[in-house]
């Protein structure tokens, strides 16, 4: 084998040529990573909003809260299933919930859905997940609202003690809760009655209902589907989240994808470039490799070898590029549920291992190529070369 | 032998390099017609948009309703030449969202006088009036499902519980490219006149539209709308359609922003790509570069003979781009029809393919100007004796 010192030399050598390369290789692993990390985010960020034993009860045939009606009967009848779990103050833990769109004005465009949603006494307890950061609960009967934290400073008065304004009405906050990043994060609470009369709308949209434990949830919903008494459907609440991100995350993933693919041909291209003039300008050295012994698949490796190496670096680069980008947030509309959603760039391994996979194959499969011509020279002409 | 020949020659020094530069060259310009598709994608409704066309919705969100009422007394303003009204219906073909596509409840008898763009037979737009639950279905959803006039179907109310039947009676198609031709609408009586319906819900629609008679007057026709319902239960907001339809990309605006930064970063690399090729070449041939210089040549030929080189492969990469670039868009849209809905033909505009070839011819001779100017620098002397 040629030793791997002769290779980083050789790059270090045409330090302008391999610098490019890289970076361009970076840039491919870059965009790669990003869009799969920001993919990941939307859909940690949806699908983390729902807890393993809470089951969310729509209309059946209902595809998400907005366009989905559960009536209070119903709702009383939810309580009565054996398998729902008591509050602290012995309750059960059923919470009919109203989602509503409003426009908040918004300082960077002129206006942002926002979901609101009114939530009965069990809302907070049956969602263990969600926490007050500051300020208080809004007490039921008022018009008092808490926001989601990732709400405050969107709007000009989304803010704690600031006042909300909408339905013609005056909505001051009192406080500001997260929800471990979920979507709930990006929502407007406030009392379901006070929401429902502002908004004309008598029903609820759906039903959180909390079980005693996660493994009760498959029976509960084939119970709520075989219950004649109303025409609901139950999903599990992280199952119900993570389809309204399915959306906005295909669309980022197949958009994200394409580009990578039709990128990485661009920068296989590239490398393929770089180790073609790398092959013809050491010529001479390569036939010196041989004629001192070295046989011809030593060589052949010796240049995949190098140009893995340049794949590698490309991959160090975009994927240490992609993960600077936690810092950024990002706020848009999820077309899925009209409503904007904020969620961040989230890395896992498994992306960061395959940004460097990414990069090495691409090195690899420019390589190949001029390695088989490096491989093939004859040891005569090349020595004559020089 | 003269110029031409010489940069031809120069260009075939190393055939497989040039080769595999104008390809990478030509993916880049792919992806960018592309992405810039895809940015287009987003405002392809606000282009559609007529400047005389204004959409009145419930101040709180287009998702509040408003009543049934205001359509006689925004009709009888003065400036106003039609009003019709629209409900997003949201039904869907199966139990899941998975065979999207757009469906209104409209009026049926004003719904083509705000909305001319839409060319309806008029055999066919008599049975549509005729019927309370007949629809008319656009060209590209007709056959996307293979619907024609006699067909009927059935529809999952999301909003509306219940399976909704309604009776194709015409195909609308697009009295220009642009228009949209790929949703399903209905008449508004199937749905208001239905005992499904609870009476909070009745006589509510979702927006009206309103055709003004002069566009330069639209603004003040707007304000007189929201002027009339400022204290009612229901305020309004109307604004052009334009506002409306860019009101959605305003929402969005992170993602259009992260595919222009994408954009710009695919320019980027063509940049690096060429200007790495050009930069091996240029080193390659300091020899030569020099003995022209050393022939009387001046520095200005010189540069000239290189940037002559990176416009050519500029060039060959935008004629191959733009080549390529339809066929991906299109495979795209087919991929996110299914949730998105079938997007509409021609999305990748004549203009995109033009500034984008420009872009890349530009960002050649841009990567040719350091190359150029290395070769010009250095001494004759030095560059004469240089061993490549």
């Amino acid at each position: 084998m040629v030793p791997l010192f002769y290779n980083t030399r050789s790059l270090w050598a045409r330090r302008l040529s391999t610098g490019l390369t890289v970076v361009g290789l970076g840039l491919v692993v870059f965009v790669f990573s990003a869009v799969l990390m920001l993919a990941n985010g939307i859909e940690s960020a949806l699908a983390s909003g729902g807890d393993a034993s809470n089951v969310v009860v729509l209309r059946k045939g209902a595809t998400s809260e907005l366009v989905s009606g559960v009536e209070r009967d119903a709702v009383r009848i939810l309580t009565t299933d054996p398998q729902v779990a008591s509050g602290p103050d012995g309750q059960p833990l059923v919470a009919g919930e109203r989602v509503v769109l409003l426009t908040l004005p918004s300082g960077r465009t002129q206006a942002m859905n926002t979901s609101a949603r009114g939530i009965s006494a069990e809302s907070f307890a049956a969602r263990p997940e969600v926490q007050l950061v500051s300020g208080r609960r809004p007490r039921p009967g008022t018009n008092e609202v808490v926001l989601g934290r990732s709400l405050v400073g969107t709007s000009p008065e989304a803010t704690l003690d600031g006042e909300l304004r909408f339905a013609r009405q005056r909505w001051p906050v009192v406080g500001v809760f997260t929800a471990r990043g979920g979507a709930f994060e990006s929502e407007v609470w406030a009392d379901a009655m006070r929401l429902g009369t502002a908004f004309g709308r008598e029903d609820y949209s759906s039903a959180v209902v909390r079980l005693r434990s996660p493994a009760e949830v498959d029976a509960f919903v084939k119970r709520v589907e075989a219950n004649p008494r109303f025409t609901l459907e139950a999903r599990p609440e992280p199952a119900y989240w993570a389809d309204q991100a399915s959306g906005l995350a295909a669309f980022i993933r197949v958009l994200g994808l394409f580009v990578s693919v039709v990128f990485s041909v661009g920068a296989v291209l590239g490398a393929m470039i770089t180790m073609y003039a790398q092959v013809a300008t050491r010529v001479a050295e390569l036939g010196m490799l041989r004629a001192v012994g070295f046989r011809r698949r030593s060589v052949l490796a010796s240049v995949v070898v190098e140009s893995a190496l340049l794949g590698a670096a490309g991959g160090v680069l975009g994927a240490l590029g992609a993960l600077a980008t936690r810092w950024i947030h990002i706020r848009t509309l999820n077309f899925q549920t009209f409503a904007a959603v904020s969620f961040g760039f989230s890395p896992t391994p498994a992306i960061l291992l395959g940004a460097l996979l990414f990069g090495t194959g691409m090195g690899l499969l420019g390589g190949l190529l001029p390695a088989l011509r490096a491989a093939r020279l004859s040891i005569l002409d090349a020595l004559r070369a020089s | 032998m003269n110029y031409v020949g010489l940069a031809g020659r120069d260009l075939m020094r190393n055939p497989l390099r040039m080769t595999l530069t104008v390809l990478a060259g030509a993916v880049g310009v792919t992806a960018f017609i592309f992405l810039s598709t895809v940015v287009d994608m987003f405002y392809y409704n606000a282009r559609a948009a007529q400047v005389d066309r204004l959409i009145v919705r419930n101040k709180v969100s287009f998702t509040q309703p408003l009543p049934l009422s205001y359509y006689a007394r925004i009709a009888a303003l003065p400036g106003v030449t039609a009003v019709t009204h629209q409900e997003w219906f949201g039904g869907t073909l199966g139990d899941t969202q998975k065979d999207f596509f757009a469906n209104f409840a409209v009026d049926t008898h004003t719904f083509l006088d705000v909305f001319p763009e839409f060319i309806v037979p008029p055999p066919q737009l008599a049975a549509f009036r005729g019927d309370p639950c007949g629809a008319l279905v656009g060209e590209r959803l007709a056959q996307r499902f293979g619907w024609k006039p006699g067909d009927r179907v059935t529809l999952k109310g999301q909003l509306y519980p219940g399976d909704w039947t309604f009776n194709v009676h015409g195909i609308y198609r697009g009295a220009r490219p642009g228009v949209d031709t790929t949703a399903l609408v209905f008449g508004y009586r199937c749905l208001n006149e239905s005992d499904r319906l609870t009476e909070a819900l009745k006589d509510k629609v979702g927006i009206y539209a309103v055709r003004v008679d002069d566009p330069a007057r639209s603004a003040e026709v707007a304000a007189a709308i929201d002027h009339l319902f400022g204290n009612s239960p229901y305020p309004t907001k109307t604004e052009s359609e334009k506002a409306f339809q860019l009101g959605f990309v305003a929402m969005s605006s992170a993602i259009v922003t992260a595919v222009r930064v994408v954009s710009t970063v695919i320019l980027l690399i063509i940049l690096l790509v060429i200007g790495n090729t050009l930069a091996m070449g240029v080193r390659e041939r300091t020899r030569d570069i020099a003995t022209l210089r050393a022939l009387g040549f001046r520095p200005r030929t010189v540069v000239a003979l290189v940037l002559a080189e990176s416009s050519f492969i500029g060039l060959c990469s935008a004629a191959l781009g733009v080549t390529a670039a339809p066929v991906l868009v299109g495979i795209f849209a087919k991929l996110i029809a299914s949730r998105f809905g079938p997007m509409p033909d021609h999305l990748t505009r004549g203009h995109t393919l033009w500034v984008s070839a420009l872009a890349a011819v530009a960002v050649s001779l841009l990567a040719g100007v350091g190359p150029a100017l290395r070769a010009v620098r250095l001494p004759v002397a030095e560059g004469l004796r240089k061993v490549a």
